[in-house]
């Protein structure tokens, strides 16, 4: 006996001998996909997410938290979008989706109901798959055929609330028509997550049901009426124009886990020139430190300072990091002093006028700023550090013998470094990163006709401290 | 416009046998019309079945399994099985450990897809780069050489000598059976690319199982920020039906 073949197993056998003779007389029959329906062809379910909604473990071995609707990571709030192209010449007024373990033995069947076990796609207590959150929600149906590259053809369709693996969607009560729709047109749900509109995937444990393997199905049926299409839940024989089932499933996910190790490469040194000559070393494409002695000498031949001009000195700091946070530059240290404590008064910039101050021969003062036309170096002029903003103004007439005037270098100091530390040049989130900054610091000296004769000295301490 | 239609359970195409044991079909669809299943044969029966056994019976089946064309395809036989299948397994947690500039990192992941009465997948992997919070890394948007001391995080689904990570697409049992491939931007040997939710393999026909072996590098420059990198990639395989 020849039995028709119907994928809903809808059609009724022959005889023996009626088949014998059909099957002399024309070699091969075949069945349409539906007695009933036309099939939705060249039909599909793109998820946004494949991974189990209770797999929330990072590969660092911590638990996602936060995670955005529809990311690749979040098995919670998956996004759900469906092609299909329908056979029939009917405006659609309404859809149902039911998510079922098998292809078939869906729509009032039974198939698709919670059970007690684990490794069932609703999972135990409704903790597994769910399209709930959807109750109530309205969504876009296009027409993307019709649509082309022209004005969006396409209706607002209501989610009926229902059963949390039955989508009922109605059109909804604002539009004047049903979606258009002639044979051959591809149709799109975009079921896009939101924080209040999502599906959620099966349990890691629906892997291991024997039948499914972690794969469910997803029938699709589509309507002339939404009230035909609201009267198809439970239904056995539902009033549907097309149908077609597709499928997805549940996978573990690939886990990715590595470590970038923290880098610091910071180093000073001293200008030994009279006339600034920049770094002794270029950067070169390794960053190369710096690697000259930390000894600098201001004044005249003999080192001593005049109340006539002003006496300058250069020294350079170069930094890569690859803190991704920011990195500080500090100066810590004291004015220039004489054993006995007597000191050249330190430029203030917190007394009035607040902020640092011009170099004034013939008045007493050290200071110190961040100088950006040096050769060779980035920091004020193309580099990533940022210079604080009382030590940006180095460059330029400072009063020097010989300098023309009128002088415009400004400079500030601070004693109470000694104990805090002074910003004189950062970076910050999200630009942290130095490939390989070098700076040049000026130093200016002035005393008046009453400073205290003496050698002054002082140790400025240079600190790069990034934040990872 | 609105109406229903009804068709018959019943739609008879001319088809020519060709040898014993083999059919050829010219067309078995139409606008409105997809046969998936067909049998040639004496008779049969579904459901055989006593008080305790159901079996399936065919007689004088003349054949049995996938026919196709450039464009159609179809299972032939009396027992070929009605139900869809996709079914994708997916095995790979890589950890690259601590990353440096003069070296590659690399591993990879296996996945497995098959599907069956399908006219095709589309195999897609979703999900960022490696990543901490203030920095993802580079990834190349063409397939590019492995570069040690250039940021890149690529994959590719083929074997590679340089670095040696890697191994072809293995068609399961043979590639009579299964027809998965790479695509083409990750089907070169030696060059890798990463683009969130593009399409890495795909078939274009209903297909046996296809082992894809994913293999991933990763290399970092000296300014690459520290940090630790993690990332989950999603596998999602859409069939087409």
């Amino acid at each position: 006996m020849i039995q028709l073949k119907s994928v809903l197993d809808r059609v009724t056998p022959l005889g023996a001998a009626g088949a014998l003779l059909l099957s002399a007389a024309i070699p091969a029959i075949a069945l349409s996909r539906s007695a009933n329906a036309a099939p939705l062809t060249e039909r599909s379910l793109m998820v946004s997410s494949t991974i189990a909604n209770d797999d929330m473990t990072a590969p660092d071995g911590s638990t996602y938290t936060n995670l955005p609707a529809g990311d690749p990571r979040n098995g919670q709030k998956v996004s759900h979008t469906y092609r299909f192209k329908v056979s029939s010449d009917v405006d659609l007024e309404g859809f149902t989706i039911e998510y079922c373990e098998k292809a078939f033995d869906h729509v009032g069947v039974g198939a698709c109901v919670a059970s007690g076990g684990s490794d069932r796609l609703l999972g135990t207590g409704s903790n597994g798959f769910s399209a709930g959150a959807w109750d109530g929600q309205t969504v876009k149906v296009v027409n993307a055929t019709q649509t082309g590259g022209g004005p969006e053809v396409a209706r607002d369709f209501d989610v009926e609330a229902n059963t949390l693996n039955f989508l009922t969607l109605t059109l909804n009560s604002g539009e004047a028509d049903g979606l258009p729709a002639d044979p051959g047109d591809e149709i799109v749900i975009d079921f896009v997550a939101t924080d209040t509109e999502y599906f959620v995937n099966p349990l890691s444990t629906y892997k291991q049901n024997a039948d499914a393997k972690g794969t469910y199905f997803a029938h699709i049926e589509t309507f002339a009426t939404a009230a035909n299409a609201s009267a198809a839940f439970g239904a056995n024989d539902p009033d549907e124009v097309d149908d077609g089932t597709v499928t997805n499933n549940v996978t573990t996910g690939i886990g990715l886990y590595t470590r970038v190790q923290e880098t610091l490469n910071f180093s000073v040194e001293g200008e030994q020139n009279a006339t600034p000559n920049g770094p002794s070393v270029a950067a070169g494409s390794n960053c190369a430190p710096l690697t000259e002695s930390g000894q600098i000498k201001m004044g005249d031949t003999n080192y001593a300072l005049s109340t006539n001009y002003a006496y300058d000195a250069y020294s350079y700091f170069r930094l890569s990091t690859n803190s991704s946070n920011g990195v500080s530059v500090y100066y810590s240290g004291d004015t220039l002093k004489t054993s006995s404590g007597l000191d050249i008064d330190p430029i203030d910039p917190d007394a009035a006028p607040v902020g640092a101050k011009l170099s004034a021969p013939g008045n007493e003062q050290f200071g110190l700023a961040v100088d950006n036309s040096i050769v060779d170096t980035n920091v004020g002029n193309g580099g990533a550090l940022t210079i604080a903003s009382d030590y940006t103004d180095g460059a330029g007439d400072a009063g020097l013998e010989g300098d023309a005037g009128p002088i415009t270098a400004k400079f500030a100091f601070k004693t109470t470094s000694v104990t805090n530390p002074e910003v004189i040049a950062s970076t910050s989130a999200p630009n942290g990163v130095v490939r390989c900054d070098t700076g040049a610091v000026r130093y200016i000296a002035n005393i008046s006709p009453d400073t205290p004769a003496g050698i002054y000295q002082t140790k400025i301490n240079y600190i790069a401290s990034p934040k990872y | 416009m609105g109406w229903k239609q009804t068709f018959t359970s019943l739609v008879l195409i001319a088809v020519s046998v060709i040898v014993m044991g083999g059919v050829a079909a010219a067309q078995s669809t139409s606008p409105n019309y997809r046969v998936d299943e067909y049998f040639f044969g004496s008779g049969g029966e579904l459901e055989a079945c006593s008080g305790d056994y159901c079996a399936k019976q065919s007689v004088g089946e003349l054949a049995a399994g996938r026919t196709a064309s450039a464009n159609y395809q179809a299972q032939v036989g009396f027992n070929t099985s009605d139900t869809p299948i996709l079914e994708v397994a997916v095995n790979g947690n890589i950890n690259f450990g601590e990353l440096a500039p003069n070296t590659t990192a690399t591993g990879v992941a296996n996945v497995q897809v098959r599907t069956y009465l399908s006219s095709g997948y589309n195999m897609i992997i979703a999900g960022s780069a490696p990543r901490i919070n203030s920095h993802t890394m580079a990834t190349p948007n063409m397939p590019t050489p492995s570069v040690p001391g250039t940021e890149q995080f690529g994959i590719n689904l083929v074997d590679n000598s340089s670095p040696d990570v890697g191994d072809d697409p293995e068609q399961v049992p043979d590639s009579s059976f299964s027809f998965g491939v790479p695509t083409a931007n990750y089907n070169i040997p030696d060059q890798f690319m990463y683009h969130d939710g593009a399409i890495v393999a795909s078939s274009n026909m209903s297909s046996g199982q296809t082992n894809y072996t994913i293999s991933f590098i990763a290399n970092i420059s000296k300014n690459t920020p520290a940090g630790k990198y993690t990332t989950d990639l999603s596998v999602i395989v859409v069939a087409a039906f």
